[in-house]
């Protein structure tokens, strides 16, 4: 009985949480706590957005990170470096520019030690599986993207591994190509042609995941930990367009959107406070552009977001950060979902570029108490100078190193649309005057 | 210009440290019965071998140390982090580099103002309007280049070569007989020798020390600036400390002598490996490790592949430094003692010492085909086969 449990859990992860040192004093948490096992026969996907540690888990899995406490085992022993039995496909390809689609394939084997001749018939084998057939003595150079990413499924699957892991496999891929790739893994894997047991895929596209997976595990952010939990029923293979589809996607779109983050903006943030608060490096051009989008027809300012995801062409990582700078901005409402535009953001899609600076540079002051703050401090100076580092390190209290350069970044990049305050990138000093 | 200024700079960099080699090998110089001393280290350095003077020859390291970490930090440095905004990639680099010196006069105000003249000065002058004469104008040539140019260019050069050499033969053919020709060339091929086995062992310490060091990238940051600076050093100040130990245990000069022609030089190997090993992505890294590519495998098929090309570009500086090198390596003395190494190196700087000039002038020119010749045959190609094959991205 207990050995059947255990050959049907492949993976087991317990309580397992990562920390990443940061420069001052605490440690920075990129995942927390988290519990997962992956049995046989299922597609299990990472769903999140960036920063939300799902990468460190794979990457844990795959013994290329060892977790800070909690226990991982694969097929009931404890991962300490690469297990056997896993494969690994990566988002950049990873393939060895000097060796050729053969090469590439086989290295998978070398080390597995066995023979050239019977290296050489699997590495066959698989690139035939693939769609790779012709391929054999090109170099990664000489392929398309969709074509590198079939040798890196060709070098995973070659070693028949009993988990695949795939780390956003397709998001470096343009749309058709990456389509065509998903169908045509979901299809060998429908018809049991692959020799793998299980899948564990981490990815951002919420449609992706509902194709693909029998599971989906949604990820928070700040710290990473395990949101929500979604059952995919749907027969393969799936429907875009089936409403069961549709109603999944929205529901996950929900999830993604529902509970106010650390890092998302409180609606009512006590003044001062929000000082802390992360800024995704989001670009007023973007967010002039999502506007008027949202103003214009078919939305009349409203929308769902995954339809105007879709239409836009924006991943979850894209339009997330914008959906919430127009909250921020007061540009707009989120709720479950969906996206509304406010009185202010109806004016802000029909003014002319001068009238746009000054209600952006109105929202900004009001709504951004960071923005506010270095306002505050260049006037009150007689200079009406300050170094970028005093507000640095008022950030670092509150978040790490990297999030206050984003924040930073964002701050300086707004404010500069608005002619609020200058930044000199040489000396890292704000000022007052612009140059003429 | 600004478009250039990375690449200049950088350069100007790096030959500076050639410069000191020789300016401080020069400065005192013996020509048939004309010797000549310039005042500076170089001459104190050739006084103290002179009489023998072990302290002497310290305190001349020392100063030439503090010399270069001081016109590193206070010129060279703040130049290529000010230059850095003049390369052309629109993103970010990974590690823009930084500089104190440069910080400072920018962030301070009272040295600020002290550049403010400069700047006003570089203003107007750059801002002068030069009319060149119409002729001299060239426009934006839309079509392929002249092939009538391009011909009369080469003839330029072949007379021009042609010119040289049939001088260089009448000169020579009026005192030296062939089989001169014959030793000169068989002493080469001994400094060929020399330089190719020092590459090679080299290669050998630097490459592990230079990966192991690039995969770690908190080390690589602190060690890659020594190795640089270790380069700029001028090594021939070094010298008589290894003259001193080999005189002292009776070491064969030509074996222990040849050391020197690479103890400034295997820097470069070193730096160029650190510099490829920390460029290798990291998902490649991933990937090998989750295949378990382990050991010579490892080597072979993942991380030599991945730094060759900057390997080749370290080795192909460090083996022309080491030609040059050899003419002040392959001859040395302690007080009254000298040493010599049978080879090419030897052959020039002796006959330099007796002002037999037709030696000379055959010993250079045999070096001048040597070293073309090697770096056609060898390096050229595999570099090529670096850039064709093995670059990254």
């Amino acid at each position: 009985m207990r050995d059947q449990v255990n050959q049907a859990s492949l993976i087991d992860i317990k309580g397992v949480s990562r920390l990443f040192p940061k420069g001052s004093g605490e440690d920075l948490v990129v995942l927390e706590k988290v519990d997962l096992t992956i049995r046989a026969g299922e597609i299990v996907g990472l769903l999140g957005r960036s920063g939300s540690g799902k990468s460190t888990l794979l990457r844990i899995i795959a013994g290329l990170v060892s977790p800070s406490s909690g226990e991982a085992t694969c097929r009931g022993e404890i991962i300490s470096g690469p297990p056997h039995g896993v494969a690994m496909v990566f988002q950049s390809f990873a393939l060895f520019p000097w060796l050729t689609v053969l090469q590439n394939v086989e290295l998978g084997l070398e080390a597995l030690g066995i023979d050239s001749a019977e290296r050489r018939k699997r590495a066959i084998a698989a690139i035939d599986l693939i769609g790779l057939d012709g391929f054999e003595s090109a170099y990664p150079k000489e392929l398309s993207g969709g074509m590198r990413q079939r040798v890196g499924f060709a070098r995973a699957l070659v070693v028949h591994p009993d988990l695949l892991l795939m780390d956003e496999p397709f998001s470096a891929l343009d749309v058709l190509t990456a389509e065509t790739l998903r169908t045509d893994l979901v299809d060998l894997w429908i018809d049991g042609r692959l020799p793998i047991k299980s899948v564990l895929m981490v990815t951002h596209n919420i449609e992706e995941a509902v194709l693909m997976c029998d599971r989906i595990l949604v990820f928070s952010s700040n710290p990473g930990r395990v949101a929500a939990e979604f059952k995919v029923d749907l027969a393969h293979p799936r429907n875009r367009l089936d409403p069961a589809f549709r109603q999944l996607v929205d529901s996950l779109y929900a999830r993604m959107t529902q509970r106010p983050e650390p890092k998302a903006p409180s609606a009512e943030g006590a003044p001062g406070f929000g000082v802390g608060m992360v800024l995704s490096h989001v670009g007023s051009n973007s967010i002039s552009g999502l506007i008027e989008a949202l103003a214009g027809e078919p939305y009349n300012g409203h929308a769902d977001l995954p339809v105007l995801a879709g239409h836009l062409q924006l991943e979850v990582d894209e339009i997330f950060p914008l959906a919430e700078a127009l909250q921020l901005l007061r540009f707009a409402q989120l709720s479950e979902g969906d996206l509304t535009l406010t009185e202010a953001g109806k004016r802000f899609a029909h003014l002319e570029t001068d009238e746009r600076k000054k209600l952006f540079a109105q929202h900004l002051t009001e709504n951004v108490p960071l923005i506010g703050l270095i306002r505050r401090v260049l006037d009150d100076r007689p200079s009406h100078t300050a170094p970028a580092a005093r507000f640095r390190v008022e950030l670092e209290d509150y978040m790490s190193e990297q999030y206050a350069d984003e924040t930073l970044e964002t701050i300086i990049s707004w404010a500069r649309y608005a002619e609020l305050f200058a930044y000199d990138e040489q000396s890292e000093t704000f000022s007052l005057e612009n140059p003429h | 210009m600004p478009y250039a200024m990375p690449g200049l700079i950088w350069n100007a960099m790096m030959s500076m440290s050639g410069g000191w080699f020789f300016v401080v090998a020069s400065e005192a110089i013996t020509v048939g019965n004309t010797t000549v001393t310039l005042p500076g280290v170089g001459s104190y350095v050739a006084l103290g071998i002179a009489q023998q003077n072990l302290a002497a020859i310290g305190y001349a390291i020392l100063t030439m140390l503090l010399v270069i970490i001081a016109y590193d930090q206070l010129l060279f440095r703040p130049i290529v982090a000010w230059a850095d905004k003049f390369r052309f990639e629109q993103t970010a680099s990974g590690n823009p580099p930084t500089s104190w010196m440069l910080d400072l006069f920018r962030r301070t105000r009272a040295l600020r103002s002290l550049t403010l003249p400069f700047a006003a000065l570089n203003r107007s002058f750059s801002n002068l309007r030069i009319d060149w004469p119409a002729v001299l104008s060239t426009p934006v040539r839309s079509g392929p280049p002249s092939r009538l140019l391009d011909a009369l260019w080469l003839a330029v050069i072949v007379i021009g070569c042609s010119y040289a050499g049939w001088k260089t033969y009448n000169y020579l053919s009026a005192t030296l007989a062939l089989s001169d020709v014959a030793t000169a060339i068989g002493y080469g091929l001994i400094t060929l020798l020399r330089v190719v086995v020092l590459i090679a062992l080299a290669s050998l310490i630097w490459i592990p020390v230079g990966v192991w060091i690039g995969l770690r990238p908190k080390l690589a940051e602190r060690v890659q600036p020594l190795a640089q600076f270790l380069a700029a050093f001028p090594a021939n100040l070094a010298f008589p400390v290894f003259v001193v130990l080999i005189v002292r245990l009776k070491l064969d000069a030509n074996v222990w002598l040849s050391p020197l022609m690479i103890l400034g030089t295997q820097w470069y190997i070193l730096f160029n490996v650190i510099a490829g090993a920390s460029a290798f992505p990291t998902d490649l890294r991933e990937a090998a490790s989750s295949f378990h590519l382990g050991g010579w495998r490892w080597w072979t098929k993942v991380i030599l592949p991945g730094i060759f090309p900057y390997y080749i570009t370290g080795a192909i500086t460090a083996s022309g430094g080491s030609w040059n090198a050899s003419i002040v390596a392959e001859v040395a003395s302690w007080g009254d003692t000298h040493l010599t190494a049978t080879g090419l190196g030897a052959y020039i700087a002796t006959a330099t010492e007796h002002g037999d000039f037709p030696r000379v002038v055959l010993g250079i020119a045999v070096m001048c085909i040597l070293v073309t010749l090697f770096n056609r045959l060898l390096w050229r190609p595999l570099y090529a086969f670096g850039e064709r094959r093995l670059r990254l991205g």
